[in-house]
């Protein structure tokens, strides 16, 4: 019997609860540090580090997919950005400390610093296939093949495991006749994308301080309103 | 003497024990179904990983029943003459070691959260099509794990207290607490949602707390059962009343002078032996056997039980 009626008024709470969150749902939830209130039609605080085409240093501000929707994101909340480079690693911790309010650095969600720091869900998946140059013969597996991978990426790695063999080039396609790229790089060297061989996934994210929620569903929203124009950038 | 066999339960007690089987089916299915739904909605929240882990080890009991039920009731063998019973015991040993270690670890887990201040992040999912903020989606979750805890919970104590199973009591103990857990876990995403972080961690000490509370109480019984603790009832607060029963029916007897009782369980059966000084030995066979069978008829649980016709009582 008490056990029931601890269970009832629990219940009775607990939809109270709802109830009283969806009614007020547009302050709900909160961010323990104000950070949505504070950029909009305030300061927005952005750690950006090279990490191309995701982001690009420019002259004075940097260009590329990412600083493009920050700015979009900017304009829509009535917020002037300020722009902080430096490298990945100060610019967590910054972040970690709430120093800054986003960070765009062409992240993943394997990124080390996921448990640190606010992540996005992915707002774009990109795929590194392996494509064809123009006028080759078609291939069903890289066995014994030799296949042009950028320098500096872990592309060889996944090259290696479908036991071909890494070409590391500077400058890709580079004449090779079979490279590995994302979708649009094929595409815009005129290979040809062999489905079935597919290195590597991405997913992109950006990176917000820990625990500013209603910062963080705000932005999420906005990436989840805008794929369209993501996708547009991507080509 | 009689060799009972082991693997006799009274036919009243089949329909019950049908039902304790098919209601432990339904749980580790349910199981399975929360801890994949919690497992989609799992975000940072400690608390939520706390609540997913009590939800896995809320397995151990179901399996562990319908393991040891196809076990325990094997009829002795000449390698194990006292039959299968322990394997209940085992079973609740293992189970109930689990609890506490994964307690401490989460416990850990939360001081950490809590001393270097930890924000957990909640963010947007999309359902169908509608972005919501992921907070909710996790609270219908945890409303899917507490809810038909609380009635699984309840459908069982009967049935444990009818059968005299210790793992199907502790497992409707189980589902009992998982619905505070559940509870307590909703307040603590509420709470997030409210922007007071700390208030995450901080109830994930509170159930880590109580599921090591649970995991020590359980095993401390374990152990107990395998040190052959004197009988105790189904809910382990008190002297099984059985111990009495047998000590009136043989004392009753005009023929005996003294007795003396020794009982202990094993799994749901007891066993046991009483030493007996008789007034005199005319006939002794013949009574022994009335008396023997007797106690046998006083409970079904009594299935090995040993008359000894002895001069001194031993200490």
């Amino acid at each position: 019997m008490k056990l029931v009626l601890i269970s009832s008024s629990f219940l009775l709470a607990l939809v109270g609860g709802l109830l009283g969150l969806l009614a007020g749902n547009s302050h709900y939830p909160k961010d323990p540090n104000d950070t949505l209130k504070r950029v909009q039609h305030g300061t927005l605080r952005v750690g950006y580090t090279r990490a191309e085409p995701w982001v690009v240093p420019g002259l004075q501000e940097p260009q590329g997919i990412e600083p493009a929707l920050v700015r979009s994101l900017a304009q829509r909340l009535g917020a002037r950005i300020e722009w902080v480079g430096g490298t990945e690693q100060h610019l967590f911790e910054a972040l970690k400390a709430h120093e800054l309010d986003l960070l765009i650095a062409g992240t993943t969600d394997e990124s080390p610093w996921k448990t640190e720091v606010g992540l996005t869900r992915p707002y774009v998946e990109t795929t590194v296939y392996v494509g064809a140059a123009p006028g080759t013969t078609l291939i069903a597996s890289l066995k014994g093949q030799t296949v042009a991978v950028p320098l500096g990426t872990d592309i060889g790695h996944f090259v290696r495991q479908h036991d071909a063999q890494p070409a590391y080039r500077a400058q890709l396609p580079g004449g090779a006749p079979l490279a590995a790229g994302y979708e649009w790089q094929l595409q815009s060297w005129g290979y040809r994308r062999l489905n079935n061989l597919e290195l590597k996934k991405e997913n992109h994210v950006l990176a917000v301080p820990p625990g500013e929620n209603a910062w963080l569903l705000a932005l999420e929203t906005f990436l989840y309103q805008h794929q369209a124009q993501v996708h547009q950038l991507l080509r | 003497m009689t060799s009972p066999k082991h693997q006799e339960l009274p036919p009243e007690l089949e329909a019950p024990l049908a039902r304790a089987k098919k209601l432990e089916w339904l749980t580790a299915s349910y199981v399975l179904s929360v801890l994949v739904v919690m497992y989609l909605a799992l975000g940072q929240s400690q608390a939520m990983k706390t609540a997913w882990a009590d939800d896995m080890l809320g397995l151990v009991a179901p399996v562990s029943f319908l393991l040891t039920t196809r076990f325990v009731r094997r009829n002795a063998t000449p390698e194990f003459p006292y039959g299968y019973h322990r394997a209940a015991t085992i079973g609740y040993l293992t189970g109930s070691a689990a609890l506490l270690i994964i307690g401490t670890l989460l416990f850990f887990d939360g001081v950490k959260a809590l001393a270097s201040g930890e924000r957990p992040s909640i963010g947007l999912a999309v359902v169908l099509g509608y972005p919501i903020w992921a907070g909710y989606l996790m609270i219908a979750a945890l409303i899917w794990s507490t809810v038909p805890s609380y009635f699984l919970g309840k459908a069982k104590l009967p049935l444990a207290e009818q059968l005299h199973d210790k793992v199907l009591y502790a497992d409707a103990d189980t589902n009992r607490a998982d619905w505070q857990m559940g509870t307590a876990t909703i307040f603590s995403i509420i709470a997030i949602g409210w922007g007071w972080w700390w208030a995450d961690a901080a109830i994930s000490l509170v159930l880590s707390g109580s599921i090591i509370l649970d995991g020590y109480k359980n095993l401390k019984q374990a152990v107990f059962d395998l040190m052959n603790q004197t009988p105790k009832t189904v809910s382990r607060q008190d002297d099984d009343p059985i111990v009495e029963k047998v000590a009136g029916l043989l004392c009753g007897l005009d023929w005996v002078r003294e007795v003396k009782i020794r009982m202990r369980e094993e799994g749901h059966i007891l066993y046991g032996e009483a030493f007996i000084i008789a007034r005199n030995t005319d006939n002794i066979l013949a009574k022994l056997h009335q008396a023997s069978a007797d106690t046998h008829r006083l409970d079904w649980r009594i299935k090995d039980f040993v008359l000894a016709v002895v001069d001194e009582l031993p200490e």
